[in-house]
């Protein structure tokens, strides 16, 4: 082909158009590393999420739809028994408190150790509800919900500073929000802004969000027809969800190394998720209080080996707040930051160091910590 | 149909397939039949009413050409007009006026809103309106001879990839292009497919994954935000809307391209602006082209055209009756503001840019002591802060949350500190960077004038390669129809 010739083919928009994709989903072929499980990538890659149950019930949640299966299950078995003689607690956490890093044989979830070493084996059922990243509004949600819906005698809450970055309700909480709820949300002020918030959001059934915006389409089922045949036909293509995770993980690690964003590096509190966050805090207390239900407090434990990525003067702050919260509603609050010895974290990399879940020891730790108090409230000591 | 979606893309395989094989004579019956599916696949109902609405435009353009009777013209034309503006006002602002009506009135809204029941809002109704106004309007001015064929005109009218969101097409422009085909070009194929690739990745990688920050933003208690919340979220909505549209304007040039048919632009770097003048000969070419011949130069008395290209941009003329074309400005703007959308914020996001652009108007000779290239500028600097702020009456959720929001402006103390995640900031902050760099490379001219970047230069077709490559990349992962365009609620 002489060169003229060539330059004539290098020019064609066709050319040049099939050359590029034909790149394009060669790299993609490269690029792909397998499947990826999103709740490893949000977890971190040491850390494992478990589930606890007591005697065949389930005791722990770590979604919504988990949640409303431990609580359901535990209503039907008060219905069963309607004279029960272990009293409810409930735990509220996030993820530090489903999940276990560099998991060992024998290793439980903190509200596990909390039942075992219990005197007696029917003297306390603590359930252990957690979301990952929860904020306070979620867990004032669930909160009101729970409750309402089984007699709890006392509610175990670990506040953690990291999380007051979170905002909103997520999309599954599409579960619990019925009339009553919302009832219960509109008698405060934070409450009537996590519904209005959470009404205006865009509506996608949880199921159907990857053809959302076919909503009152007839192509719908069309696409879902052609997106799974192309999936069954090309397996690259049924990998697409994975690969979205890890471009994104990558997209991640990327923008924190060009920024030298390392976990040490700061976190300023957002004012307004912090002030909702806060308000939603004083409003479940408040909750806590009409209903006689004792709650007890606790600021979650965090390794110390490194600078911590909070700004130290606004975390100070902020356990000012809690304590002054805690005296109003007349809240016991433990201070468990330092409790988990910097050895029993996860493992320490340059770039990745975990803050936030600590190894199978450090949930023998935190009940062990909790335990007096909770029995404490329970005979009515408080 | 949504353009991001693989059901799209198989059509457009099956419909570019059939349209080269066919013979040419059956080729615009094939686009008719391919219009009538796609837009039978929101919701099929609908395809009579737009079926309707073009006879009614086809039926009374014949009369008008048909009669010498000025009158006579006059009232076909205006039977024509006011049957698509029945429609649409139905349709569109039924509930805006009845809402208004109350308010008023002092009855509660709801009570009026039961009277008429649900509405749907047709699909494309704003869009598919102006065509055929735009049709009547140029039979009437005797600037297009009207077609004889329902079939044709229909296809003109549904023809796929400008029905729903545009381009606006004029008659002139697209009548010919459909009746007489153009031959097999591969070079349309390649550029047709290249179009469709970036409008993807505008719409999938970029618009869709800024959605949810800017709906979360627009979501949080205007009276909370910082001014430096305020302004990132205008800038974000600011990109959001034109990779958006601009996404949605490449896959539509593109689609048509791949059955020989070729659209105006409809974008041109938008942002890259320096006057609001100029803004508007670069967004949303076709409407403001659109407004500019069927609006602002008859209500300003001025001589009117009509092509689809070149925007709004009549030069400000020490008219005889400056009253007259300030007034002009003013109605065209608010009515282009509530074409946009049946509420007042869209009628204030009118009036914003009205006044955007009669300030400069009055103040633009003044700057002409300053040094051209800071003029420029600063052109550019005021031109994209003032567009910015308008669309947040574009995008908040009422009028008294657009006002709160701008309030919080206006305060030094407001800007003490931020409400959102740092990467709200940051990306904002990257586009708003690339948009300086990008300016400095077009100010400069350097990708024009260098010869690396000449049209068939090596490194341009490398760099056209790489690009087409990363594209497929992303769009390969991301694609999926998880929100539709912005511009299909108008």
């Amino acid at each position: 082909m002489n060169k003229i010739a060539f330059r004539e083919l290098a020019n064609s928009a066709l050319v040049r158009f099939i050359v590029g994709t034909a790149l394009g989903l060669a790299a993609i072929q490269h690029y792909y590393a397998g499947p990826v499980d999103p709740a490893k990538i949000a977890l971190g890659a040491e850390n494992t999420e478990s589930q606890e149950s007591w005697q065949g019930h389930p005791i722990t949640g770590t979604s919504v739809r988990a949640i409303r299966a431990v609580i359901d299950d535990l209503a039907g078995s008060l219905a069963a028994n309607p004279q029960p003689k272990t009293p409810v607690a409930i735990w509220l956490g996030n993820s530090q408190l489903h999940a276990i890093n560099q998991f060992k044989h024998g290793d439980h979830l903190a509200p596990y150790w909390l039942i075992e070493g219990a005197v007696c084996s029917d003297c306390l059922l603590p359930l252990g509800i957690s979301l990952p990243n929860a904020n306070m509004q979620e867990q004032y949600v669930l909160d009101l919900d729970i409750t309402k819906r089984v007699p709890v005698k006392v509610v175990v809450i670990e506040l953690c500073y990291d999380n007051l970055r979170e905002d909103g309700l997520r999309d599954d909480f599409e579960l619990l929000i019925n009339a009553d709820l919302r009832a219960d949300l509109r008698r405060s002020g934070v409450g009537q802004e996590i519904l209005a918030a959470w009404d205006g959001r865009t509506k996608v059934d949880p199921d159907a969000q990857e053809v959302a915006g076919l909503q009152g389409f007839l192509q719908r089922p069309l696409e879902t027809f052609l997106v799974t045949r192309l999936g069954e036909i090309f397996p690259l293509w049924a990998a697409r969800p994975s690969l979205r995770g890890q471009f994104l993980d990558d997209l991640y690690w990327g923008r924190n190394w060009v920024l030298g964003i390392t976990p040490s590096t700061v976190r300023m509190p957002i004012v307004s998720r912090y002030d909702r966050n806060m308000r939603a805090l004083d409003a479940m207390l408040a909750n806590l209080a009409r209903k006689r239900i004792v709650a007890i407090g606790y600021i979650a434990p965090i390794r110390h080996d490194l600078p911590i990525p909070y700004e130290l003067t606004s975390y100070s702050r902020w356990k000012s707040e809690v304590a002054a919260l805690a005296a109003k509603y007349n809240v016991t609050l433990l201070n468990l930051e330092n409790l988990v010895p910097n050895d029993q974290w996860g493992s320490y990399h340059k770039s990745d160091v975990d803050f936030m879940h600590f190894q199978g020891s450090g949930h023998v730790l935190v009940a062990d910590a909790l335990r007096p108090t909770v029995f404490r409230m329970l005979a009515g000591e408080h | 149909m949504l353009f991001n979606s693989v059901s799209y893309l198989a059509f457009l395989a099956v419909v570019t397939a059939g349209f080269w094989t066919l013979a040419p004579r059956w080729r615009q019956g094939l686009l008719l039949v391919a219009s009538i599916v796609f837009y039978a696949l929101w919701r099929v109902e609908f395809v009579f009413l737009v079926v309707f609405s073009a006879f009614v435009d086809f039926f009374f353009s014949l009369k008008i050409y048909a009669t010498e009777h000025p009158r006579r013209r006059l009232a076909y034309m205006l039977l024509s007009i006011s049957t698509n503006l029945g429609l649409l006002a139905y349709f569109k602002y039924t509930y805006f006026i009845l809402g208004n009506v109350a308010l008023l009135t002092g009855f509660p809204r709801e009570s009026f809103f039961a009277a008429v029941g649900h509405i749907v809002l047709p699909l494309g109704i704003s869009f598919y309106t102006f065509l055929s106004i735009s049709y009547t309007l140029d039979v009437y001015r005797r600037e297009f001879t009207p077609v004889r064929s329902f079939s044709l005109y229909l296809t003109y009218v549904m023809f796929w990839p400008h029905m729903i969101a545009g381009p606006i097409l004029r008659a002139h422009e697209l009548i010919p292009q459909i009746a007489k085909p153009s031959r097999l070009n591969a070079d349309d194929i390649g550029s047709g497919l290249r179009a469709i690739l970036f409008g993807l990745f505008l719409k999938v990688a970029l618009a869709d994954q800024l959605a949810p920050l800017v709906d979360e933003a627009f979501l949080t208690d205007a009276a909370r935000l910082s001014g430096l919340d305020v302004l990132t979220m205008a800038f974000a909505f600011g990109l959001q809307i034109y990779f958006d549209f601009a996404g949605y304007s490449m896959i539509a040039i593109g689609s048509a391209r791949l059955v020989g048919v070729r659209f105006t632009e409809n974008f041109n770097w938008p942002y890259l602006a320096t006057s609001p003048r100029e803004f508007w000969r670069r967004w949303h070419i076709t409407l403001s082209s659109w407004i500019r011949d069927y609006l602002y130069l008859p209500l300003s008395g001025l001589h009117d055209r009509s092509h689809s290209t070149g925007g709004i941009d009549i030069q400000f003329v020490k008219s005889r009756d400056p009253v007259r074309v300030t007034a002009a400005l003013f109605v065209t703007w608010f009515l282009m503001g509530l074409w946009h959308g049946a509420s007042w914020n869209f009628a204030f996001w009118g009036l914003w840019h009205a006044g955007f652009i009669l300030l400069y108007r009055l103040t633009n000779q003044g700057f002409e002591v300053i040094p051209a290239r800071v003029r420029s500028f600063l052109g550019w600097g005021t031109t994209l802060l003032g567009v910015m702020l308008g669309w947040i009456f574009f995008r908040a959720s009422s009028l008294s949350t657009a006002f709160i929001l701008y309030g919080r402006l206006l305060h030094p103390a407001n800007y003490l500190y931020l409400s959102f995640r740092e990467n709200f900031y940051l990306i904002v902050a990257i586009a708003l960077l690339s948009m300086m760099g990008l300016r400095w490379l077009t100010v400069n001219r350097w990708l024009t004038v260098n010869r690396w970047f000449a049209a068939d230069s090596p490194v341009r077709a490398v760099a056209d390669v790489v690009a087409i490559a990363a594209a497929t990349f992303i769009v390969f992962i991301f694609l999926r129809p998880i929100g539709q365009f912005i511009y299909f609620q108008f």
